[in-house]
């Protein structure tokens, strides 16, 4: 029997001052700040690209107009590997499921017209991060916007892709290098930019519960933190720049506690452990995104309504930033039309139902508190398990995180399936000869070509010998244990492309090998 | 843990089947639970692992000799990677295998790919017993 | 059903040569089709690969077989895993380290143990007749990697290679595991990992202790970069292109 009523006996333990603290007070389970919400709602971003650049940049310009408050790129897949769109690999993927990034030039594409001092931005890559952060970091200075005011986020997250997303690009060592060489390059030249946005969205997404989001994502940010301080780096010269990123799923009260635990865990470790004492080191900010895995293909217009109460609990647990989903997103990427419901969705529980009035409402709710206290417990046992099977790395190496994640996935597909967990539309109130009326956003098969063609003309056109002799200086780089990112953005600047310094990298980094999991 | 589905007793010799995942999407959350689930449901299931190329998919269904391959694909290329599975393997002889497809597929597509000789799309959502249902009759009739 | 293929098609194309493997591992050929693949067999080179599970087996046939083939030369791989006693249902995952390596020369078979004894399906060595028959020399034969279930191997192959990881290679695992007694030669796998030379003093002097195993060549690779492979398969080609 579930436990129905929750009283003052469920939070016995709990010391408010010591486990809550005032909003805007260590260890910060209420929220990160006093004024949350009050002069500045959430960013309003939703998570943008498909096709050639500038079919996505004419994406990011009508949302904008729409009242987006910040800017979210969605790369397509052989970007999000590394490999140009006229590589054999990229066949039939390009710009299908985001925007086909190969050079500078397509970067510019994607940007043009829109002040990169003004809008923050936030790029979903990961493997060939710092790759595309050098291509970011060459369009501003080609814009003549100084890096100091550019601000937004980097997901840079290698970690949970050999946990869970499965879009690697390089071995996890040589990956964590380019993570702290981007921390420090960030810390000089970059200060407003988020360096990295551990996720957990995507573990998340791949079958994990909740305490597993929670537990894994928090050890992967803080084996961050360890690399960041073995590659010589002062904790507070670059934990003040992490910022993470979850999961918004269907339990609802059980994802505003998870928000919660994770801004206590983070802050109490940070302090305990890695000895942080700037207040912005403590303080977990974090991106929300609704869960796609609860979108159902079934009775699509169900989609905003789940989306709309996972966007709640996100507000309600004091996210910086959120997205929220289309409704059509089950069948293929968003339209304009569904893509701007998405964003009124966000836009009404901002200005008409009042959940922002007050910070962090629920706190101190019996079930709530407890709800917080038993994710922090689940969590610590989860950190502790990954610290005995060796650390994070070991964890990913022999497979650990990937069985886990599978079991639990499983685990939840056959409560649906035997009906202990409903799913309206799917295995109850279902119709089954619906039919569905939705327009789907195409993406025309040409633009493979066209993508490529573009790419030829630019091989034609740059020089041959800076290229090259950008390269060979990324080769040195990477053989030496110096900081990549200058010879990034060099490499950027000469219009090397995406492919060729992944490859350049890859001849010095290797390849990384997964273990088989199933 | 213990599987109440209706799935088929065990049989005497037990169906093969391949598994892949086609083109550069890393999302195998369906696809291992379909693995599992087949597993459970007494199928040998062969695995080819992420970043398939259609070459590789058709190839190992011959040397594996199976009758059906289930191919993952939600990356949104499955407009030009199926076809060329189910090309590839009336080339190399194997007309008689059939390819179904998982993934984020529209109805349009999905009519489409029935034309180029796709067995069956399978969308989000779709309950595992409903596909192990469909490959256990296709078994039966082959 | 019944096999309808006369023997001479095997080397018409993979097609006739996988569903023969599929009537093997059916029970369905004639006795007479069994005792003439178990004839053909002597005409290939049979390694066999066995060791715990994790120790990086797969990834170690995938670089064998780069490294053992010559232009145009046929080889093929047979990979086992076993079937659940629940179901009779099994997982085949020994492709996916071999996946980039397709081409026309190379067949890759899964094969589920189906309630077998020893670490291989009953219908392996079968199998391997078949793939010798149609011309695949030599044939990889990877094992469940049960450890001591595995030594039946050991009767029919040319060679019998134990693989070993850092942290499965202390004496007491290896004694254990019954691994001495079928090894024609050893590989140390992961030799990157920070335990590695203590396993292999290990692995050395536990060797040393008995007459019959002082002489067995211990190999270190480190699979994952294909490291140490080509040393091991000069070995393979050295000792059996002399036969």
């Amino acid at each position: 029997m579930k436990k129905r009523i929750y009283t003052a006996r469920d939070i016995r333990g709990l010391k408010p001052r010591r486990d809550l603290g005032v909003p805007g007070t260590f260890p910060y389970t209420r929220a990160i700040r006093a004024d949350l919400y009050e002069n500045r709602f959430w960013t309003m971003r939703l998570f943008s690209g498909f096709g050639l650049p500038d079919e996505t940049n004419r994406r990011f310009h009508y949302l904008l107009k729409q009242g987006e408050t910040g800017l979210s790129v969605a790369f397509d897949l052989p970007t999000l590997l590394g490999y140009d769109s006229d590589d054999p690999q990229a066949e039939g993927e390009v710009g299908r499921c985001g925007v086909a990034i190969d050079s500078l030039e397509d970067m510019e594409l994607l940007f043009s017209k829109i002040h990169l001092d003004q809008v923050s931005t936030s790029m979903t890559i990961n493997g060939p991060a710092a790759i595309l952060y050098a291509m970011y970091l060459a369009c501003a200075k080609k814009k003549g916007v100084p890096w100091s005011k550019i601000r937004g986020t980097l997901q840079n997250d290698c970690l949970k892709e050999y946990i869970a997303q499965n879009t690697w690009t390089f071995p996890p060592v040589p990956a964590l290098r380019l993570i702290t060489d981007i921390f420090a390059f960030s810390a000089r030249h970059v200060p407003k930019f988020n360096t990295i946005s551990i996720s957990g969205y995507h573990i998340r997404e791949a079958g994990a519960t909740a305490a597993q989001e929670l537990g894994f994502t928090l050890a992967n940010g803080f084996t961050y933190v360890e690399a960041g301080i073995r590659a010589g780096l002062a904790v507070d010269a670059f934990a003040p720049r992490l910022s993470f990123f979850f999961n918004s799923h269907l339990n609802f009260f059980e994802e505003i506690a998870k928000y919660r635990a994770a801004r206590k865990l983070w802050a109490q470790t940070m302090k305990r452990r890695f000895k942080a004492r700037e207040e912005q080191s403590l303080k977990l900010r974090f991106h929300t995104q609704t869960a796609g895995c609860t979108l159902t293909r079934q009775q699509p217009y169900n989609n905003i309504v789940r989306t709309a109460y996972q966007a709640l609990a996100a507000v309600l647990g004091g996210t910086q930033s959120l997205h929220t989903n289309s409704l059509d997103e089950t069948f293929s990427l968003p339209s304009d039309e569904t893509a701007k419901l998405a964003l009124r969705t966000q836009q009404i529980l901002a200005h008409e139902t009042g959940v922002t009035q007050v910070v962090d409402p629920l706190g101190g709710s019996y079930y709530v508190e407890a709800l917080t206290a038993g994710l922090e417990h689940q969590a610590r046992e989860i950190l502790n398990e990954i610290r005995r099977e060796g650390g994070v790395l070991a964890c990913i190496e022999s497979g650990w995180f990937q069985r886990e994640i599978a079991r639990s996935a499983y685990a939840e597909q056959m409560a649906i399936e035997r009906r202990e967990k409903i799913v309206v539309g799917v295995n109850a109130y279902a119709e089954p000869d619906e039919k569905s009326a939705l327009h789907i956003l195409e993406v025309s098969p040409a633009i493979e070509q066209k993508q490529c063609r573009r790419l030829k003309g630019l091989k034609k056109k740059r020089s041959a010998r800076r290229v090259q002799r950008a390269l060979d200086r990324l080769q040195e780089r990477a053989e030496s244990q110096q900081n990549l990112m200058p010879s990034l953005v060099e490499a950027a600047l000469s219009n090397a492309t995406l492919g060729e310094m992944t490859r350049t990298l890859k001849g010095v980094f290797g390849e990384y090998e997964p273990p088989t999991v199933l | 843990m213990s599987l109440r589905l209706s799935y088929s007793k065990k049989r005497r010799i037990p169906p093969r089947i391949l598994v892949a995942k086609l083109g550069l999407d890393g999302h195998d959350r369906g696809i291992k639970i379909i693995a599992h689930a087949l597993r459970d449901a007494g199928y040998e299931v062969i695995y080819t692992g992420l970043f398939q190329t259609p070459e590789v998919v058709a190839q190992a269904a011959v040397e594996e000799d199976v009758r059906i391959v289930a191919v993952s694909i939600l990356s949104g290329a499955h407009k030009v990677l199926l076809p060329k599975v189910v090309k590839l393997l009336k080339k190399k002889g194997a007309r008689d295998v059939q390819v179904i497809g998982g993934g984020i597929i529209s109805a349009k597509d999905a009519e489409r790919l029935k034309k180029q000789g796709i067995a069956r799309v399978f969308g989000p959502g779709t309950p595992v017993q409903e596909i192990i249902s469909f490959l256990d009759r296709e078994l039966e009739r082959s | 059903m019944s096999l309808a293929l006369p023997l001479t098609h095997l080397k018409a194309g993979k097609r006739n040569l996988a569903r023969l493997i599929t009537y093997l591992e059916n029970g369905q050929a004639p006795r007479t089709i069994l005792s003439a693949l178990d004839a053909a067999r002597k005409k290939s080179l049979l390694i066999g690969i066995t060791g715990a599970a994790g120790a990086g087996k797969s990834t170690l046939s995938a670089h064998l077989i780069q490294h053992l083939r010559r232009p145009r030369q046929k080889i093929a791989f047979i990979g086992c895993d076993p079937s659940s006693p629940y179901s009779g249902g099994a997982f085949l995952g020994d492709r996916v380290r071999l996946g980039a390596l397709r081409d026309e020369n190379l067949f890759v078979r899964s094969m589920a143990t189906r309630g077998a004894p020893g670490g291989i399906a009953r219908a392996t060595p079968a199998a391997c007749g078949a793939l010798a028959l149609a011309g695949y020399n030599p044939i990889i034969i990877e094992s469940v990697g049960a450890g001591q279930l595995d030594v039946a191997i050991k009767r029919w192959v040319d060679l019998a290679v134990v693989v070993l990881a850092p942290d499965h290679a202390d004496s007491i695992q290896l004694a254990k595991a019954g691994l001495l007694e079928i090894a024609d030669l050893f590989v140390l796998n992961k030799m990157d990992h920070p335990h590695s030379r203590r396993a292999e003093q290990n692995l050395k002097s536990h060797l040393s202790l008995n007459r019959n195993t002082i002489e067995i060549p211990v190999f270190r690779t480190v699979a994952t970069r294909g490291s140490g492979v080509r040393e091991l398969a000069r070995w393979i080609q050295d000792r059996f292109d002399s036969q």
